[in-house]
């Protein structure tokens, strides 16, 4: 029977999820780096087509799981008669749920100090600024927030107490993540270092499997399918205080991309631990440059410095056992993963792309505030630890009203791309074929009727709370 | 107790808070938080709004008439202008474009008005875009600008 700490955890748990699926439902599906990839899929004749398609069409992106997840929810769409905003937007809303869910199962709540440690984490998990990117966007489905699943499944699952279902789960959640997307990889660090630091629910026959999935796929995207890593120069990026173009990057760098790599890198980490910098750019110092410092960085970078500290302060503390609590499975598997992930971010900084980093950031959060309830300190310092509590906990809930001004601002950039989707005077960018033409027309349809605020309505104090866009 | 209290009492208002505001929006359409509001069609083209413009004129609302506009083009005032001259009034020449896509008529009747409201805008884009379809009119004098 559940009790009654873990029934208010699941309460907490669904309305952080009722909230998050209210804005993402609200999002139309977007037209930029998705239409393309929905009229592609729609020409395709079965789902077989659609992964064999997604083996050949990029020299750099090898993603073929995404067009057919993508083509089942299309079919699906079509099934429902027609009803794609339905199918895309609650899948996303869907997925949202799954993650909160998958958030509470790793964070293991037992008692109500858990349930109070929760809800600071459920803050953090929905403040991040890399939790956004999960839901503002889908492409046409977002392979960030299904890395960010892939992830904690997989500790969810070396949690257990494992068996055959447990392996084989664990290596196919692994295959789906790395055929989804490049940063579904990983999964496989998550699970061999929880494995290395005790974790036994995915077996050594399971990390065993997982280990020729990875090998498998590496063999067939450099021999057989003879993909290329990216290079420099892929997108503007943010270096130092400003940005640098493709060409700046490869001007700069060209030569030896090594500096401009590990910039990036290291970056990505410190954007998980403090929120800056903002897509590699220390956007706080020109605004510091400029005398104006409005209070989303004193929000965001104070309530990150102080929960990063809190984190480091569990870590180098001893657990039950007397050991340094770094060495705890969560601990050293989002030590990893933010290494992991920050070094897949090495061609250029994308707050996304350390997504997976991020909601372990918060399972940590979520940790380390339950090791500082039990914490018995000196009377004299209850008062002042209490008060910071309360500042830090308020500015992560702060952050996480941010979430859906965001989610806001995406809705009405996805609608405002469909407007120039099936331009009156411009019939030659129609879609030519009859099937997806009726798909693209319809999703064109639901899109347009969604009504979404405009940014221009918003009040302004919100950009001093939140940012600009 | 108490830093139980602290750590969780911030967090739990603003859950309950969006959920309420978000199983509103599932039900309703709307969330209780920053939801859309109803606007004319020349407030959306002030807004920028290309989705809502699109939405209004494929419902019917005439791309040629005029309409009230509170607060967009000019602050704190009403002004009473057409879809053109909304666009206009941006400098936004994706925006004139969209609008004369959608319906909007360019005439010989009133491009001069539009030009002149052009050139007092500083709408450079737009004025060109004119400029290649209608003569220049002579003087702006006497002519009656939204303005």
């Amino acid at each position: 029977m559940l009790k009654g700490p873990v029934i208010a955890a699941w309460m907490l748990g669904a309305l952080t999820a009722l909230g998050l699926a209210g804005s993402i439902y609200r999002t139309p599906i977007q037209v930029s780096d998705s239409l393309e990839v929905i009229e592609r899929v729609s020409g395709l004749p079965s789902l077989g087509a659609a992964f064999v398609d997604g083996l050949h069409n990029s020299p750099v992106m090898l993603r073929p799981l995404k067009q057919v997840e993508t083509k089942l929810l299309v079919e699906a769409g079509e099934a429902l008669g027609n009803r794609y905003h339905l199918v895309f937007r609650g899948y996303h809303a869907a997925a949202g749920a799954a993650l909160i869910a998958l958030f509470l199962l790793v964070c293991r709540v037992r008692t109500w100090t858990d349930v109070a440690a929760l809800g600071f984490g459920l803050a953090v998990l929905t403040g991040m600024q890399t939790f956004v990117g999960l839901f503002r966007e889908a492409f046409p489905l977002n392979h960030f927030l299904l890395v960010a699943l892939a992830v904690l499944a997989t500790y969810a699952l070396a949690q257990t107490r494992g068996g055959r279902l447990v392996d084989l789960a664990a290596a196919a959640i692994f295959a789906v993540a790395a055929l989804t997307f490049e940063t579904g990889l990983l999964v496989w660090p998550v699970a061999v270092t929880g494995y290395v630091a005790g974790l036994r629910g995915i077996s050594k026959r399971g990390i065993a499997l997982m280990t020729i999935v990875l090998i498998a796929y590496g063999t067939a995207r450099v021999t057989y399918l003879q993909y290329r890593s990216i290079g420099v120069g892929q997108r503007t990026t943010g270096f130092g205080t400003g940005t640098l173009s493709p060409q700046d990057q490869v001007t700069r760098f060209g030569e030896d991309p090594t500096p401009f790599y590990a910039y990036n890198a290291a970056m990505s980490a410190t954007s998980v631990l403090v929120s800056q910098p903002t897509v590699g750019q220390w956007t706080v110092v020109n605004a510091w440059r400029q005398g104006r410092l409005p209070p989303v960085y004193v929000v965001q970078i104070g309530s990150s410095l102080l929960t990063s500290a809190l984190i480091a302060w569990f870590m180098i503390g001893r657990g039950a056992s007397g050991s340094r609590r770094w060495r705890d499975p969560i601990s050293l598997v989002f030590l990893v993963l933010l290494v992991a992930n920050a070094i897949m971010s090495y061609s250029y900084a994308k707050e996304e792309v350390v997504s997976a980093a991020g909601v372990l950031y918060a399972v940590m959060a979520c940790v380390a505030a339950r090791a500082l309830l039990a914490h018995r300190p000196p009377v004299w310092l209850a008062g002042p630890i209490i008060a910071v509590a309360l500042a830090v906990s308020s500015a992560w809930a702060i952050r996480s009203i941010g979430l859906h001004l965001k989610l806001r601002h995406g809705a009405f950039d996805a609608r405002s791309q469909w407007a120039s989707v099936f331009y009156p005077t411009n019939p030659a960018s129609w879609p030519a074929e009859g099937h997806t033409r009726q798909i693209v027309e319809r999703m064109r349809e639901e899109a347009l009727m969604q009504r979404t605020i405009a940014p221009a309505m918003l009040p302004r104090w919100t950009e001093q709370w939140w940012g600009e866009d | 107790m108490l830093l139980s209290l602290a750590l969780v009492s911030a967090p739990v208002l603003v859950i309950a808070g969006l959920s309420a505001s978000g199983i509103v929006a599932l039900v309703q359409g709307q969330p209780l938080v920053w939801a859309a509001e109803p606007v004319t069609l020349t407030e959306a083209i002030g807004m920028h709004d290309s989705g809502e413009v699109v939405r209004q004129i494929s419902l019917g609302v005439n791309p040629n008439a005029r309409y009230d506009t509170w607060d967009v083009l000019k602050r704190y005032q009403h002004v009473s202008v057409t879809p053109l001259e909304a666009a206009v009034a941006t400098r936004e020449l994706y925006l004139f474009d969209l609008v004369v896509a959608h319906g909007g008529l360019v005439t010989p009747e009133n491009a001069p008005t539009l030009q002149c409201f052009a050139a007092q805008e500083r709408a450079t884009d737009i004025a060109e875009y004119l400029a290649k379809r209608f003569a220049q009119p002579d003087s702006c004098d006497g002519r009656k600008l939204p303005w």
